[in-house]
């Protein structure tokens, strides 16, 4: 099974589009599940991910027009419980104590955040921690430097390769890295 | 007693009824008298089957026949005439031709005299015994004595088939003629039929007229063939075509002044005659369509001819010839034509535009001028014209059209927007259609990723769109517009921004100044979508611009920093407070923090201060909903968190005002977990700043724990939050936190506060194994 993790795009506050190379990737019939970290801003890019897929989730980052998303959501993916939270909530932003509180508060087996615009994917005390970073590279005053990403998970039992899609100069580069579920 | 009257039924038959009848009638008379000839000719009778003949032609003197039913009538008897034909080749009968050709004069009338005449002569031109050239001159004299429209047009058809192979062409022998003579004799053909043909229009009563120009459509190739069988000549090359066809062809177009006619055999010049033809007397064609009859549709013919030339020339570009200058040609001939046709509908008069730009675009694709002349001959002409006109459907399509397709065809907005006349064609459309064409415009920069760096480009850009922009005197009510799609286009606009970019940091701001000006005629509706990118553009301009000045790419003395972070944040908070000034109080709130962390980045604290200043009053002025409080409260938390700032007196100042607020929000349990949240103030820990408190982080905490512990049914979640807070200060080694502190509450917590069903219990169970895990010296807890 196929998931998306996208967030942090912020169309129109501070990009114009998700790249054409990212598109040309984000085929309709091969994905089954968008699990956002929010910021879109638009209605727009919520209307994009409603053609990818019909299983979309998002969660409101501190920027969203359409404020009725919530702070937080619990999907069942298969053998999984996948957590989502934009981020901003977090104190300090990032923060791996902090993070992982919020993966016990929600009683997850995988914590997807965002906001930091960092893309990074680690394993601590048996749990998945997952942020997709910007998918446009957008403007963050967290971060400097920031290189358009998204993740995809492919979830086959009890465990998950995540890919990593990054964007540099022109070229998506591909990364991989395989998560067993801790009994 | 009076006799009861036998009535009679008498049957009267329909129209077409009585059609069927006289043909059924003809044909039959027709059959017999064929089968009568094929007897004789079998039996060698040749003078009866010339008889025959005669009298199969004879039905051919009908009246009583639709043109659609004698045309059925005549191709019976032309099979007939075919095998009399074959059998007068083929055959030994004996006689010499001109015997023959002597004979089949007697015959008692006219037509078939005249058909038996062609039949004999057409053998004697195959039999070579008499020149061609006489022959057919002899022949086509004759037909004069034929003047009735429909006979004639069939006679002279009959004409032009049998003797289709046996005109003089190249490569004739010289005594049998040139291809002048074939040239003549085909041309005279065509005059006659023509004159013919027209004719038939002025016979019926003006109440028939409808049906008498269908009869006259159905029978146009009769007329066309003879076009046909011209271009057919291998010795009509470009230049006789030039010089000898095309102006006989012409005259008889123009003189017949026949709106049928001339339509029709135009269309039929430019379908028969190859392309490379049509290029070298393109002038004389289109001077030809501005003397045509008023009636007559140009606006197709030339269309179509501009189609046809527009694909030869980009297929065989080799083959046009440099000094025709195809476009030209059009342009100046299409421009005179539609003065001289003052009646022309405006919706042909756009349609031959919609062709010339697409004729430009297609032969000549990097040449703008053209392209700009299209559109400015198009615009001179509409504002001469009404504006019910120009709204007509029709119309409007094709003004659109004509702005779409250098979009479609340049793909850069900048070439387009370089046609001076693009943007005055655009105001003469009404308000719905300038919007869709502005929405085009920002579409097709977008999807082009199209970069803008000139000032003078955006302010261009900008004010060709001007529609999406600003509101205009035209302007539909708001009630009356969709909030939606609005909402979306203004998304649009605000997205352009991101194309605005330039290398030199000077033009850069510029650009975004340009932008401001126009983004802020917008009116309230429209600055809360255009304006954030703004903002956004300009943290991102300063902190690029300050990256640049730390690492040496661009050498500046302090004083000239700071007045341009001086320069910058004027235009930051200005282009914020527009928004807070119409009442987007968490979002200006947002922005404020966003320009905070900014301006911290940079190094410029007395902004950073001012900023918070700004932001906090909003907090307490406008945002009254108190969820929206606990949202913007958090967020101010994280961000103060969050800060490189080194003043601590400015820091412990906001850090004070910051828990205040938090001790008065609405509920208790706010007020608990976001003091919980302040102790993070006490405790920073970046590469940047070390910023450590551990009293007050401890106070912050038990200051929390109080609150939630003096409400009444105050569930787990709270305090399962402080726990974790708690643990946060003990994995960092802070020492803040006591790990007495740490049993204590977890004991309360078990104690008194645990119930089934709650929803914070996996929290608890999970925040209690993570601590077993953990092994902190000091804690133990079952």
């Amino acid at each position: 099974m196929f998931i998306i993790a996208i967030g942090d795009i912020h169309v129109p506050h501070r990009s114009h589009g998700i790249p054409p190379e990212f598109k040309k990737l984000l085929v309709p019939e091969k994905i089954q599940h968008i699990l956002s970290t929010g910021n879109l801003v638009s209605k727009e890019i919520h209307d994009y991910f409603k053609v990818l897929t019909c299983d979309v989730h998002i969660v409101k980052g501190d920027l969203d027009e359409n404020t009725s998303y919530p702070d937080t959501k619990v999907v069942n993916i298969g053998q999984f419980k996948f957590g989502l939270c934009h981020g901003h909530q977090i104190v300090p932003w990032g923060d791996k104590s902090s993070l992982a509180a919020l993966q016990r508060q929600l009683d997850v087996d995988v914590l997807i955040t965002g906001h930091t615009h960092k893309l990074e994917v680690f394993e601590a005390n048996g749990k998945l921690f997952v942020n997709p970073g910007s998918a446009t590279g957008a403007f963050s005053n967290i971060s400097n430097d920031v290189i358009p990403s998204f993740v995809l998970m492919d979830v086959q039992s009890n465990n998950i390769t995540v890919y990593i899609y990054k964007l540099i100069d022109g070229q998506v580069k591909v990364e991989k890295i395989d998560h067993v579920k801790q009994q | 007693m009076m006799k009861k009257k036998n009535t009679t039924v008498v049957q009267t038959l329909s129209p077409d009824e009585e059609q069927a009848k006289f043909f059924e009638e003809a044909k039959n008379n027709v059959m017999i008298q064929g089968h009568h000839m094929k007897l004789s000719l079998d039996n060698s009778k040749l003078m009866d089957a010339l008889k025959y003949a005669s009298n199969i032609i004879n039905e051919l003197r009908t009246s009583l026949l639709s043109p659609k039913s004698y045309y059925a009538l005549y191709l019976v008897a032309f099979d007939y005439l075919q095998y009399l034909n074959t059998y007068l080749y083929e055959e030994k009968h004996g006689k010499r031709m001109i015997e023959l050709y002597e004979v089949v004069q007697h015959a008692g009338n006219v037509l078939p005299r005249l058909y038996l005449l062609i039949t004999v002569g057409s053998v004697y031109i195959k039999t070579k015994q008499a020149p061609a050239k006489d022959v057919l001159k002899d022949l086509i004299e004759m037909c004069r004595g034929v003047q009735h429209p429909t006979r004639g047009l069939f006679l002279r058809h009959y004409l032009s088939e049998v003797t289709k192979d046996k005109l003089p062409d190249v490569d004739s022998p010289a005594e049998a003629g040139t291809v002048m003579d074939s040239i003549d004799f085909i041309i005279q053909n065509f005059t006659e039929t023509n004159k013919l043909w027209v004719r038939m229009q002025h016979q019926a009563p003006t109440k028939d007229k409808e049906r008498r120009e269908n009869e006259r459509l159905e029978l146009r190739l009769l007329v066309g063939k003879n076009l046909s069988r011209l271009a057919q000549l291998d010795g009509v090359n470009q230049e006789t075509y030039s010089e000898v066809v095309l102006p006989k062809v012409v005259e008889q177009i123009i003189n017949c002044k026949d709106k049928i006619a001339q339509e029709y055999l135009m269309e039929i010049l430019i379908q028969v005659f190859p392309d490379e033809f049509h290029l070298a007397t393109l002038d004389d064609i289109l001077q030809t369509c501005a003397q045509l009859q008023s009636g007559v549709n140009v606006k197709a013919i030339i269309a179509s001819l501009i189609d046809r030339l527009a694909n030869f020339a980009t297929r065989n570009a080799e083959l046009v010839p440099s000094d025709i200058k195809i476009f030209d040609i059009f342009f100046n001939n299409v421009r005179e034509i539609i003065k001289a046709r003052p009646n022309m509908e405006l919706q042909d008069i756009l349609g031959l535009h919609v062709s010339l730009l697409n004729l430009t675009l297609k032969c000549y694709p990097t040449n703008k001028d053209n392209a700009n002349e299209v559109l400015g001959l198009c615009q001179s002409i509409i504002s001469t014209k009404s504006k019910e006109d120009i709204n007509k459907p029709t119309c409007v399509k094709q003004i659109i059209q004509l702005l779409q397709i250098p979009l479609d065809v340049f793909k850069n907005v900048l070439v387009v927007l370089s046609l001076t006349n693009y943007q005055p064609l655009i105001s003469c459309l009404s308000y719905n259609n300038r919007k869709k064409v502005s929405l085009d415009i920002v579409n097709s920069t977008i999807q082009n990723s199209t970069i803008i760096e000139e000032p003078e480009a955006v302010s261009n850009l900008l004010e060709t769109i001007s529609t999406l922009i600003k509101d205009e005197e035209d302007q539909p009510s708001m009630d009356d517009i969709d909030k939606e799609d609005f909402q979306e286009e203004q998304n649009k606009v605000a997205s352009l921004i991101h194309l605005f970019d330039s290398e030199d940091p000077e033009k850069l701001f510029k650009i975004y100044i340009i932008a401001r000006g126009h983004f802020g005629t917008g009116g309230q509706h429209r600055i809360r979508h255009t304006l954030v990118p703004l903002v956004f553009c300009s943290l991102r301009f300063i902190r690029n611009f300050k990256q640049q000045v730390d690492t040496g790419v661009i050498t500046l003395d302090q004083n000239k920093w700071n007045t341009i972070g001086g320069k910058i944040y004027t235009f930051v908070s200005e282009t914020i407070k527009a928004l807070a000034d119409i009442k987007l109080a968490d979002l200006s709130f947002r922005l404020y923090l966003q320009a905070l962390q900014t301006f911290d980045q940079c190094g410029l604290v007395g902004k950073v201060k001012e900023l918070a200043i700004k932001a906090l009053l909003i907090f307490q002025e406008d945002i009254a909903d108190f969820k929206s409080q606990v949202s913007a409260l958090q967020l101010l938390i994280a961000t103060l968190n969050s800060l490189n700032i080194p003043d601590e007196e400015i820091y412990e100042s906001l850090a004070a005002q910051t828990i205040k607020q938090a001790s008065r929000l609405l509920l208790a349990p706010d007020q608990a977990k976001l003091i919980a949240t302040c102790s993070h103030l006490f405790w920073v820990d970046h590469p940047d700043r070390q910023y450590q408190n551990p009293e007050s982080v401890l106070q912050a905490l038990k200051k929390a724990l109080s609150i939630i512990s003096n409400e009444t049914n105050p569930g787990l979640s709270v305090f399962v939050d402080i726990l974790n807070e708690c643990l946060f200060y003990c994995d960092k080694n802070t020492g803040a936190v006591p790990v007495q502190f740490i049993s204590d509450l977890v004991e309360l917590i078990r104690t008194t506060h645990v119930k089934d069903a709650d929803p914070a219990l996996s929290y608890l169970q999970n925040t209690i194994s993570y601590i077993q895990s953990q092994n902190y010296p000091g804690i133990s807890i079952n």
